[in-house]
């Protein structure tokens, strides 16, 4: 058995205001904004890249702006906690931000040897920082007022909300070659290749009722694939199992497909390559709307329908 | 600006031996189908005039009345308006003998009404969001000529009862015309374009 993604590439979610969104992301926990394109089933919606410097794998969480979405609602069948690595000892910066901008938190907690202060964006979605020893990645400096010693280094670990952790669990490590790495009571977080920062995922069984897929929640995760040809193998492999997975689709800085695991939660898996400095320049991401060669000739009719924003 | 000679505005980017002539759709200009051109034939010259009639400060290459419907008088002068500055156009930058138009919307009606009055200009047509241009088709001979009609089944500007209509129109002219459909609307589909490219390649 192949399939083995060496960790999470990216994380989808739906916001309500769009400007609100880049605000809280860019501003409050500074991320870059990496990408403004749109959505390109729907392109009269955003699609909105936030991440490191670069736009790296395992940095990127995406949202889907909808003006006027109803709230969604945590609970099984979703991913209900995405977590980011921040350095060792930033706990009490981050803590002090949260209360300075007003934004709405839980107090730090400690969990198996590291500190996690946990935070609510302005749609009410759960984040985690998880003050990670050893991520060796550096995040993004663009941000005046958040020292570089403190900035958020990329993704940690998401966490599935389940009814039952059997079903989920068996998909994780039997198609998608994760290992378990420890088992708490109705809890269960498994290792993508050596684990850690960017490379973990947890699951939260026992969670009775489902969850709503609306405004403020996870749409979707997202595994990488180190390149084209192993996606396309991997998927042959999957489709041999029985998955009922998407053909390849061209999402312009990735290429991906989409299954769903046994739980509902909606999984991607993504290649690494190309990146998002396909159709701009790294030093210039983010601050114009790109779009997929097939929508630039209706570009007039998409900048008149996308709600405003100011980067 | 003359639109019949080079002062017409316009790109040209000089790859391969076959040119995509790109026609760009309303309020859009020669450069909104470029990525589209390189996308569907990363190996062709890519030819890209503006539109040079005027609805509302948007580009278009000929004029239409507010019921959507086509002034004729209008689509025969921008073919031939064209078909001028193509000739300007082959000469100066020595062009191969073999040009695709690729259109979108209004520029892939002006591109479907180019070849069909003057088809010893184009060896075929890319048509994205089209519909039929003219009210009085010429009894031109189309044989070898290859055209692909992508549009989508949503598409208020491309009612399909009319595309069919057409589709049957051009094959019996002599056309080889490949009637691509998606589910969307007044857009391009990626998998139409990967598929024509495949086709073109």
């Amino acid at each position: 058995m192949n399939v083995k993604p060496h960790g999470i590439h990216h994380v989808t979610a739906i916001a309500s205001d769009p400007q609100a969104n880049v605000n809280f992301y860019t501003k409050v926990l500074g991320l870059r904004l990496v990408k403004q394109t749109v959505n390109f089933d729907a392109p009269n919606v955003w699609h909105l890249y936030y991440g490191d410097e670069a736009g790296r794998p395992a940095s990127i969480l995406t949202f889907f702006p909808w003006p006027g979405v109803t709230p969604g609602r945590e609970g099984a069948g979703l991913t209900t906690a995405t977590a980011f690595s921040v350095p060792p000892e930033s706990i009490g910066f981050w803590h002090e931000r949260a209360k300075r901008l007003g934004v709405l938190f839980e107090a730090p907690v400690v969990r198996g040897d590291s500190e996690v202060l946990t935070l609510f964006d302005n749609d009410g979605m759960r984040l985690e920082l998880i003050a990670a020893a050893g991520d060796q990645r550096s995040g993004w400096d663009g941000v005046g007022d958040i020292p570089q010693e403190m900035a958020v280094r990329g993704l940690h670990t998401i966490t599935l909300s389940e009814h039952s952790l059997d079903p989920t669990a068996s998909m994780l490590t039997e198609f998608l070659g994760m290992q378990l790495h420890g088992e708490s009571g109705d809890s269960a977080s498994f290792d993508m290749g050596l684990g850690g920062a960017g490379a973990t995922v947890q699951v939260q069984a026992g969670v009775a009722e489902r969850g709503l897929q609306a405004g403020g929640t996870v749409h979707h995760v997202a595994f990488r694939a180190p390149d084209l040809l192993t996606m396309e193998s991997w998927r042959q492999e999957l489709l041999g199992k029985g998955v009922l997975v998407t053909e390849i689709m061209d999402r312009q800085y990735f290429k991906s497909i989409y299954f769903r695991e046994p739980g509902g939660v909606l999984f991607e898996i993504a290649t690494d390559e190309p990146g998002f400095d396909i159709d701009e320049p790294l030093l210039e991401l983010g601050r114009k709307l790109k779009l997929p060669p097939w929508l630039e000739p209706s570009r007039e009719q998409i900048e008149n329908s996308l709600p405003r924003i100011e980067v | 600006m003359n639109p019949r000679d080079l002062t017409r505005p316009h790109v040209f980017e000089k790859k391969g031996e076959r040119t995509l002539l790109l026609l760009h759709g309303t309020g859009a200009d020669e450069h909104d189908l470029l990525r589209l051109g390189a996308a569907i034939d990363p190996t062709a010259s890519l030819l890209s005039p503006r539109g040079m009639v005027e609805e509302n400060g948007m580009n278009r290459f000929f004029e239409r009345r507010p019921d959507g419907s086509f002034v004729q008088e209008s689509v025969l002068q921008a073919v031939d308006e064209l078909k001028d500055f193509l000739e300007l156009a082959i000469a100066e930058y020595g062009l191969g003998p073999q040009m695709y138009g690729v259109g979108f919307s209004n520029g892939a009606n002006a591109s479907a009404a180019l070849l069909v009055m003057h088809p010893e200009l184009l060896a075929g047509s890319v048509m994205f969001g089209s519909t039929k241009p003219l009210e009085i088709v010429p009894k031109v001979d189309l044989s070898g000529k290859r055209l692909w009609i992508a549009n989508g089944q949503n598409d208020p500007y491309a009612p399909e009862a009319t595309t069919e209509l057409w589709v049957a129109e051009l094959r019996g002219l002599g056309a080889e015309v490949s009637w691509l459909s998606h589910p969307g609307g007044h857009q391009i589909s990626p998998a139409h374009m990967q598929e024509i490219s495949r086709e073109l390649a």
